[in-house]
C-alpha cells in the first residue's frame, strides 16, 4: 500500500481525536474538515459510492495545513499533507475546487506567482554568478508578496553583520504553494525552474526566510529529484548562531513567542527563536499557553482562498489570548503567512505583531 | 451459552437487507426531500441547512466498530439523514423540534460523533441535528466554580479554556478530544480521574433542554435540591429521547496544586482488587485508580518501556501538596500489606501521556476480518471476582483476546474494561462474531448482577439487553417517552427499542 493510501486509511480507521485541535473546523464547524471525516468522503468518492462535489471540494481546501491534528494522532500520522495534497490532486483535476483555486493556478501560468503580479525577468549579472557567496536568501512568495518587511529586516541584519550574501531578485516560486493545492504538475515544474536557478548561483548556505520554502527545499525537493548542494537552514538558526555579534538595544517589552507551524511541526525548530529572543529581553519565559508542537493556528494558507476564515482563526486566537493574558504587549513569529494573518486581523487588540528578523532590525543599536 | 436474542433483528433483518440493496440505496442518497430543505431553511436561515450528501454520511455515523466495518463490507451506513440541521441558538433547536413534531420527522442528535454503541447513527431517516455550532462558553462564575456552557461545545476545547484561567473540569473520557458536553452528559459517561470527581453526574449542575413538543426547561445553578427527583437526572444518560439538551452548568475545579503518581506490579490480579477495595474504603481519594491484568499491561505497557511480569496498578493523587502525601502514605501501607511491589510514578506519567493511545483497537478495525471493542461492565465487590473470572473464560474458550483493566473505583464497586480482539475470515464473519460476543458477554454480567453498561451507554448495540438488567424499570423509561414524545419523533431506536 502505498504512502498516501495507508496515511488515509489510518485517518479513515480513527477515533477522531484530533477534531479539537482543528482551527479550521472550530471556525466553521464544517464536519467535513476533519480528517477523518474528510478521507473517509474522498475514499467513498474514489470507490464510487458516491460522487465527490464542490462541497467536498471546498472542505479538501479548507484544512491549512497546520498539522496540529498530527499532534494528536493516535497513529501517530505525520503524512497528514500528504494526504491533503493527495485529495486536493483529486478535486483539483476534477474541477471541483473553488474558483480562487484555480486563478491561483492561472496566475502561476500567467504571472508565475499565486498573486497575478507582474514582474520583469531579471538576467543574473555575470558577477553574481561567478561570485562565491557564504549565504545564499531565499524569501519565497509569502515574504515577497506578504510581508516583504521581513526580507528587508533580514538584510539588515546581514549586512549589519558583514555577511558575504546574495538574494535573487525575480525570485521563482518554490512551487510549494501549488504542491499544496493539488497541482501537481505545475508544483513539478516550479520547483524544477526554481532549483535550476538557484543551482547557478555558488554558495555555502541556503537560508530560508519562509519556512515553508525551508521544509519544502529539505523535504518535497529531495522527493521530486532535486537535491541541493548546499545546507539549507530557516533565518532562525542563522539568528541564533549570530545574535551575539548582532549590537542591539534591549527591550522590556512583554513578549510571546507564536511558534509557526510549519517551523514547530514540520522543521521542529523550536529553541532557535527562543534563545533570539531571549538575547534581546530579559523575558523568562516566551511561551504561550499551547505552544511548541501543540501551537495555535493562524490560518494559514487559508488566506490566499478562504480570507473570511483565515481572519476568524486569527482573530479567535488574538481574542481568546487578550481574555487570559492582561501583561503580553508584544507577539513575535517567524513565518510570513503567521506574521501577515495576525496583522491583518481588524481587531488585534493590544498586541504588536511582527516577524522575529523585524522585532531584531528594528532594535539593531 | 447465552442464546442470541431480539437484537439481532436490528442488524441481520433490516439493516442488512438495506446493504443488499445498495443501487436503491445510492438513489435514495441522491434523491433530495425539496420540502424538508425549503421549510427548514425558512425557519432557521438557508446556511443551516444542508442536504449534502457528504454531511449527510459525515453525520450518520460515529466510532462504533461496526462503522468501520461497513466502510469495507457495504460502503454505506444503513440509514441517512435526509437533511443536517445546524442550529446556532436554543431559539433554532426550539423551531427544529418544533418543525420536526408538526410533520412527523424523526430528529437525529449529533453532538461530537465519539460515540461507540451507535447513538448518533440514524435508525430510520430524518433530520440530523448537528449541535456543533452550539459551542459557546457563556458564563465562568469564578465564585461558584461552575462553568455555563453551549452543550455543543467539545469536552477539550472547554478543558483549555478553563486551563488558562487555571482552572479545570477534571472530567477526562478517553474521548474528551472529539465528545461534546452535551454528548457526554446525554451517554451518562464517566473520566479517567472518576473516583475522586465522579462521573457527569456529579458535574451537572443544572441544565436547559428542549422538549419534544418544543418547550424549554432549565433547572437553574442550585448546588443541591430536596423538590422531588432530581430533573436534570431524567436527561443524563436518556441518550436524547427525552429531549434535547442545549446547555449546562458544569461544575469545575482548581487546578491541582500537587499531582504524584504511584505504580505497583502484583503477581495476583484478585489481591489487586482487593487493595483497591482497601483504599476506597479507607476514606481516601485517588482520582485515577487503573489495575492491568497481565495481558493489557503487556500489550499497553510493552512498547512504553514496561517489562514487569504481572498485574500493573496505577494510582494517582492530587489537590493540597499535604493531603497528597498522606493520601499516598495510606495507599502505599495498603499495597505493601498485599506484597504489591512499588515501582515508583513514572509509570503512571507515562500512562498519562498515552491514555488518549487507541492504536491498539483501531489497527484491529482495520484488518480485514478483525474487529475490537470494548465491554465495560461493573459489578459490586462482592461479586467483582466472579463476573471476571467468567468474562475471562468465556473469551478463553472462544480464542477471542482479551485484555482487561479495572478502573473507575468506588466504595461498593468497580467496573472492568474487557477489550477484544477478533478475526474471522471476512468482514460479514466479523460482524456476526462481534454480535454474538456482546451478546454472550452482556448474558454473563446479567447472570452476576452486573451492569451492561457502566460509561459507554446503550445506543443501538446493547439495547435489546436493556430490559433484563432494568425490568421494570424500562417500563419507567418508556412510559415517561411515551408522556413527552407520544410520536417518537427525538432519536427514535436509541436506549429502548421501538
Amino acid at each position: 500500500m502505498d504512502v498516501e493510501k495507508k496515511s488515509q486509511r489510518q485517518c479513515i480507521f480513527c477515533h477522531n481525536f484530533c477534531k479539537f485541535s482543528c482551527a479550521p473546523y472550530i471556525a466553521t464547524k464544517n464536519q467535513k474538515i476533519i480528517q477523518t471525516q474528510k478521507n473517509y468522503l474522498i475514499y467513498m468518492a474514489e470507490m464510487e459510492k458516491i460522487k465527490a462535489n464542490t462541497d467536498l471540494g471546498e472542505a479538501v481546501y479548507l484544512c491549512n495545513d497546520c498539522r496540529r491534528c498530527e499532534t494528536y494522532c493516535v497513529f501517530e500520522n505525520k503524512k497528514v499533507i500528504g494526504n491533503n495534497r493527495y485529495a486536493r490532486n483529486l478535486i483539483f483535476k476534477e474541477k471541483l475546487a473553488s474558483d480562487r483555486v484555480y486563478e491561483i493556478y492561472d496566475n502561476f501560468i500567467q504571472y508565475g506567482n499565486f498573486l497575478g503580479e507582474k514582474k520583469e525577468a531579471k538576467e543574473i549579472r555575470n558577477s553574481d554568478k561567478d561570485k562565491k557567496y557564504d549565504f545564499f536568501i531565499y524569501a519565497g512568495e509569502y515574504v515577497n508578496f506578504l510581508a516583504p518587511e521581513i526580507k528587508e529586516s533580514f538584510i539588515k541584519i546581514l549586512t549589519s553583520l558583514n555577511k558575504n550574501f546574495i538574494f535573487c531578485d525575480d525570485e521563482d516560486p518554490d512551487g510549494i504553494l501549488a504542491l499544496d493545492l493539488g497541482m501537481k504538475e505545475l508544483a513539478q515544474k516550479l520547483m524544477e525552474n526554481n532549483f535550476k536557478k538557484i543551482s547557478r548561483y555558488k554558495f555555502d548556505t541556503l537560508i530560508c526566510l519562509d519556512p515553508y520554502s525551508c521544509y519544502g527545499f529539505k523535504n518535497d525537493y529531495k522527493d521530486y529529484g532535486y537535491e541541493f548542494d548546499c545546507g539549507i537552514i530557516h533565518y532562525t538558526e542563522f539568528l541564533e548562531n549570530n545574535i551575539s555579534d548582532i549590537k542591539i538595544n534591549k527591550t522590556d517589552s512583554h513578549i510571546k513567542y507564536f511558534d509557526p507551524c510549519m517551523l514547530s511541526r514540520g522543521l521542529k525548530i523550536n529553541d532557535s527563536p527562543r534563545k533570539v529572543l531571549s538575547f534581546i529581553n530579559s523575558e523568562s519565559n516566551f511561551d504561550l499557553i499551547k505552544n511548541r508542537e501543540e501551537s495555535e493556528c493562524c490560518g494559514g494558507h487559508l488566506s490566499l482562498i478562504f480570507p473570511d476564515v483565515a481572519e476568524a482563526v486569527s482573530a479567535g486566537f488574538l481574542k481568546e489570548l487578550e481574555s487570559y493574558d492582561d501583561k503580553t504587549e508584544v507577539l513575535v513569529t517567524a513565518c510570513p503567512l503567521c506574521l501577515s494573518n495576525l496583522s491583518n486581523v481588524k481587531k488585534s487588540g493590544r498586541f504588536k505583531i511582527y516577524d522575529l528578523a523585524e522585532y531584531i532590525s528594528r532594535n539593531i543599536d | 451459552m447465552f442464546p442470541a436474542v431480539t437484537y439481532q433483528v436490528f442488524l441481520l433483518k433490516r439493516f442488512k437487507t438495506r446493504y443488499m440493496k445498495l443501487s436503491a440505496c445510492l438513489s435514495y442518497l441522491y434523491k433530495k426531500d425539496d420540502f424538508l430543505e425549503k421549510k427548514l431553511a425558512e425557519i432557521i436561515g438557508k446556511d443551516k441547512v444542508s442536504t449534502d450528501i457528504g454531511d449527510r454520511l459525515c453525520f450518520s455515523r460515529d466510532v462504533t466498530p461496526l462503522c468501520y466495518k461497513w466502510i469495507d463490507l457495504y460502503k454505506l451506513p444503513p440509514y441517512t439523514s435526509d437533511i443536517v440541521a445546524s442550529p446556532e441558538t436554543t431559539g433554532d433547536v426550539i423551531k427544529i423540534v418544533k418543525f420536526a413534531g408538526e410533520n412527523n420527522k424523526k430528529l437525529f442528535i449529533y453532538g461530537g460523533g465519539s460515540g461507540v454503541v451507535g447513538g448518533v447513527i440514524p435508525t430510520e431517516r430524518g433530520i440530523t441535528l448537528d449541535m456543533s455550532r452550539m459551542c459557546g462558553i457563556i458564563n465562568l462564575d469564578e465564585q461558584s466554580l461552575t462553568v455555563e456552557v453551549q452543550s455543543g461545545i467539545i469536552g477539550q476545547n472547554l478543558e483549555d479554556f478553563l486551563n488558562k484561567k487555571n482552572y479545570t473540569l477534571r472530567h477526562f473520557p478517553q474521548s474528551i478530544r472529539s465528545a461534546s458536553v452535551g454528548g457526554l452528559i446525554a451517554t451518562r459517561s464517566t473520566g479517567q480521574f472518576s473516583t475522586k470527581y465522579g462521573g457527569i453526574e456529579n458535574y451537572v449542575v443544572g441544565l436547559e433542554a428542549v422538549l419534544p413538543d418544543g418547550s424549554l426547561l432549565n433547572t437553574g445553578d442550585k448546588p443541591r435540591s430536596s423538590t422531588g427527583p432530581d430533573i436534570n437526572n431524567f436527561f443524563i444518560g436518556s441518550e436524547g429521547i427525552f429531549g434535547v439538551i442545549t446547555k449546562a452548568i458544569l461544575k469545575i475545579y482548581k487546578m491541582p496544586e500537587e499531582v504524584k503518581y504511584q505504580c505497583f506490579i502484583y503477581r495476583d490480579i484478585f489481591c489487586a482488587l482487593d487493595s483497591i477495595r482497601e483504599i476506597m474504603q479507607s476514606g481516601i481519594k485517588p482520582p485515577v485508580i487503573r489495575l492491568y491484568n497481565s495481558e493489557e499491561s503487556r500489550l499497553k505497557f510493552e512498547k512504553l518501556g514496561f517489562n514487569y511480569d504481572g498485574c500493573l496498578l496505577i494510582l494517582c493523587f492530587e489537590g493540597k501538596k499535604e493531603l497528597v502525601e498522606a493520601e499516598a502514605s495510606v495507599a502505599m501501607e495498603i499495597c505493601s500489606k498485599m506484597h504489591a511491589r512499588d515501582i515508583g510514578g513514572e509509570l503512571g506519567k507515562i500512562w498519562f501521556e498515552n491514555r488518549f493511545d487507541t492504536r491498539h483497537i483501531l489497527e484491529k478495525e482495520e484488518e480485514p476480518g478483525g474487529m475490537s471493542d470494548a465491554i465495560e461492565l461493573a459489578s459490586s465487590w462482592s461479586k467483582i471476582k466472579k463476573l471476571y473470572t467468567e468474562v475471562e473464560k468465556y473469551f478463553k474458550e472462544k480464542n477471542i483476546t482479551l485484555a482487561s483493566h479495572f478502573s473507575h473505583a468506588y466504595t461498593t464497586g468497580i467496573s472492568v474494561y474487557n477489550i477484544f480482539y477478533l478475526n474471522a475470515k471476512d468482514e460479514k464473519e466479523a460482524i456476526d462474531k462481534f454480535y454474538e460476543v456482546w451478546d454472550d458477554v452482556m448474558g454473563i454480567a446479567l447472570e452476576n448482577d452486573a451492569t451492561i453498561s457502566h460509561h459507554h451507554g446503550i445506543g443501538i448495540i446493547k439495547r435489546a439487553r436493556l430490559k433484563q438488567e432494568l425490568g421494570k424499570g424500562i417500563e419507567i423509561i418508556k412510559k415517561l417517552k411515551d408522556s413527552l414524545d407520544s410520536e417518537n419523533i427525538i432519536n427514535p431506536g436509541k436506549l429502548i427499542e421501538n
